[in-house]
């Protein structure tokens, strides 16, 4: 806490990049994930298998991750982003499938018979009934994003990462302690914001 | 039309004219292809072989989407979108082909009073807030939006209790009257089939036994398994597809003083027939139109 309040302006940078890395990789990630989920949710097999890879990517290391990475990209903030995009698509892509899979087949069936094409039914019938669903899932991955891109910190991304590393190196207790409760405290108020919004849009 | 990895064709050597303007009831079991059968109309499923007309044009020529639109659609499950208000369900096909917003409001209004819910009450609550009835009832509006001149329901009321059943059955049956839509009906309940038909289709195993007339269907089933599914020995059935007006004679004189309405069927009548010694006056309303008595009834029977 002392230390938080000694430097307001450093701690607002690093929270400020810690935000902004997350907020872009989560927008990127939901960009790939929607049309991802949306080809596969009714291809069980093909759905099966995809989960099965974004799956194995969640669980490399984000260390060995980040590491192989800098191979490619280099250091520094787009590939922290990279590394966000690529965990956070398991959680997205997953619950794409499971929301667009939740709405009653009885209604996909009047869709159909209707009249409606299969552009049609997905906007007007699938999409606003799997929406909170879907958003259940951005507000899983903006946590675990959240907390994953403290590591960025490794890769010269900035981030609140930053300050918890320096502290350790440092022996600065109140250093690690001032980025991790920064870290708790923007999982935290995303959390409560995004639930607040679900139980708005929950029909 | 055989389903991919089955053994069987579910619809099989089916040939099947439904006459327009009338309500034709395809009966059977479950899994006997009715179903099936009945989403071949609107290409919901595509059969393996063979050919179905919608006013002699193959629907395999028509886009299915267009093919759709134009044909009404109820299922048992109902179906109502949850997310929208029971006018934006009823008024999701004339959006979707295009209606104003005002031509779309008053048809909304329209179809609500003729399905018997109050525009006012119910044009802006959600599918959830309706008993299931009620929902039904929207359903069918739905499907009746741009005014279908075919309308195909898929065991529509098997779900609803038996009062909000009948209720619904004599909706369709005056919609039908009213409309002169083309309705296809799938049940595997022969009371609904015999109050709603035209004609009635009987169905075993994907194929047709018997398509006929209700009346006559009963008197003579084609098969002991038509017999057998129709209950062709419960005498009630049968007088209760009868009515006083088809048995009556030319008024005379010397029947009465029991009276008939023209109307009532001769299930209800029977009573009245039995315990009466002579003829039975008939009436529709104050006026006498005729006469009636056993020997009447007994040789419509016969017959």
């Amino acid at each position: 806490m002392s230390y938080l309040l000694a430097h307001p302006a450093l701690v607002a940078t690093d929270l400020a990049t810690h935000a902004a890395m997350v907020a872009l990789a989560l927008a990127i990630a939901f960009a790939i994930a929607l049309p991802i989920g949306i080809a596969i949710a009714r291809k069980p097999r093909i759905a099966n298998f995809v989960l099965g890879v974004l799956g194995a990517i969640y669980t490399v290391p984000s260390l060995a991750l980040l590491a192989i990475l800098v191979q490619l990209e280099g250091l520094g903030f787009f590939t922290a982003v990279t590394a966000l995009v690529l965990y956070a698509q398991v959680l997205l892509v997953r619950n794409i499938v499971a929301a667009l899979r939740s709405v009653d087949p009885a209604q996909l069936d009047a869709a159909t018979g209707l009249g409606m094409s299969a552009r049609e039914r997905l906007v007007r019938v699938e999409f606003p009934q799997a929406f909170p669903i879907v958003l259940g899932g951005i507000r899983i991955a903006a946590i675990s994003l959240i907390a994953i891109a403290t590591v960025a910190a490794w890769v010269d991304a900035g981030g609140l990462g930053v300050l918890i590393f320096d502290g350790l190196h440092q022996d600065n207790v109140a250093k690690t302690i001032a980025g991790s409760l920064c870290v708790a405290l923007i999982a935290i108020v995303v959390d409560v914001a995004l639930r607040a919004l679900e139980r708005r849009v929950t029909v | 039309m055989t389903y991919p990895g089955a053994t069987r064709p579910s619809v099989d050597g089916v040939s099947l004219m439904v006459n327009a303007g009338e309500l034709t009831v395809l009966l059977g079991p479950s899994g006997c292809g009715k179903s099936t059968l009945v989403r071949t109309v609107n290409r919901l499923v595509e059969p393996t072989a063979g050919t179905v007309l919608v006013d002699g044009t193959d629907v395999r020529t028509t886009d299915p989407i267009a093919l759709r639109r134009g044909i009404g659609y109820v299922i048992q499950a109902i179906g109502l979108f949850g997310h929208m208000t029971i006018a934006q369900n009823i008024g999701i096909v004339p959006e979707l082909v295009g209606w104003e917003r005002t031509r779309i409001d008053a048809r909304t209004d329209e179809l609500l009073e003729r399905v018997r819910l109050d525009p006012s009450r119910y044009r802006n609550r959600y599918p959830r807030e309706l008993s299931g009835g009620e929902q039904q009832r929207v359903g069918v509006a739905r499907a009746l939006a741009v005014e279908p001149r075919v309308l195909l329901m898929d065991e529509p009321f098997g779900a609803l209790d038996p009062v909000v059943r009948r209720s619904l059955q004599e909706e369709i049956r005056a919609i039908q009257r009213d409309l002169g839509t083309t309705i296809v009906f799938v049940t595997h309940d022969v009371d609904e089939a015999l109050r709603l038909a035209d004609r009635i289709v009987v169905m075993q195993a994907g194929r047709i036994v018997q398509a006929e007339r209700p009346e006559q269907m009963l008197a003579h089933p084609a098969t002991p398994y038509v017999a057998e599914l129709l209950g062709t020995d419960d005498v009630g059935r049968r007088l209760a597809l009868l009515r006083v007006r088809d048995l009556m004679s030319a008024p005379d004189a010397a029947a009465g003083p029991a009276e008939l309405d023209a109307e009532a069927t001769l299930r209800i009548a029977l009573g009245t027939l039995l315990t009466s010694p002579g003829r039975v006056v008939v009436r529709e309303g104050t006026r006498i139109v005729g006469a009636i008595d056993l020997a009447a009834v007994r040789a419509a029977l016969a017959g």
